[in-house]
């Protein structure tokens, strides 16, 4: 996307109130971008809340319904499915204060920490099921 | 919900849009919060729906948490909206909300760990 390009800054370099805004230390940096990135910003991090809710679903349908999984593996795989549900959010969180910054400092944006993780996760647990579903 | 599609006016004409921005963000941005507060909503009944019937302890614990995320989640989602349509185009009011996004990450952590929790600790 052509950051800057078109758009006007809006509200100027530094928008008035721009201290009172929190987390602080995102919006004394920079000048405010094109609202249009802040608002994709703010859908990426909604993104990631919904996999985080996803994942816990899965986690807990997991041990909540009774499947044919061998007991150690379903568990495995519920608590895998859990922790990556917990990491989410901190990724939704994290990834949308420093994409922030990037965008008020004009720098590239960062990559999502949690994307690796995440698949990596994804496919252990599907190993697992298989697996206890085999086993 | 249908409703949405009409604020913007078609075709070129600089009219009373509510943003003038062609890529409608703010009424994805809109779009993205009502589906995230209508998960949570589902996500939110069928994990009373599952866990319920074995009421005690740590399940009463998770449904307060997890209806008081769905309650953080709801109200953060209701902050974003669309401007009047007779409004000029104020796409400044991206002003990104930093506390409700945060309360909205702290509670689907807390509401999604008492909820797993409490299912990890009633099957054995």
């Amino acid at each position: 996307m052509k950051r800057g390009a078109s758009a006007p800054h809006s509200g100027g370099p530094t928008s008035p109130g721009a201290s009172t805004r929190w987390p602080r230390r995102v919006f004394s940096q920079g000048s405010d971008p094109d609202p249009r990135f802040s608002l994709a910003n703010e859908r990426t991090f909604l993104a990631w809340i919904r996999t985080s809710l996803a994942l816990f679903a899965a986690g807990v349908a997991l041990e909540a319904v009774n499947l044919p999984i061998v007991p150690g593996l379903r568990r495995a795989a519920a608590i895998v499915l859990i922790l990556l549900g917990a990491a989410a959010p901190a990724q939704a969180w994290f990834g949308w204060v420093r994409t922030e910054l990037a965008l008020r400092r004009g720098r590239g944006l960062p990559p999502p920490m949690m994307a690796v993780p995440v698949g990596a996760g994804l496919m252990l647990v599907g190993v697992l099921v298989l697996l206890g579903l085999v086993l | 919900m249908i409703d949405l599609g009409s604020s913007p006016s078609p075709g070129p004409s600089p009219g009373p849009v509510s943003s003038g921005d062609p890529g409608l963000q703010l009424e994805r941005t809109v779009l993205a919060w009502r589906r995230t507060a209508a998960a949570f909503v589902v996500a939110a009944a069928g994990a009373s729906r599952f866990l319920l019937p074995h009421l005690g302890g740590w399940i009463f614990l998770a449904a307060v948490a997890s209806a008081m995320t769905v309650v953080i989640v709801a109200a953060a989602a209701l902050r974003r909206r669309l401007p009047p349509s007779a409004a000029p185009a104020v796409l400044n009011s991206a002003r990104p909300p930093g506390t409700w996004l945060a309360a909205v990450a702290l509670a689907t952590a807390a509401g999604g760990l008492s909820v797993a929790l409490a299912a990890l600790a009633g099957s054995h």
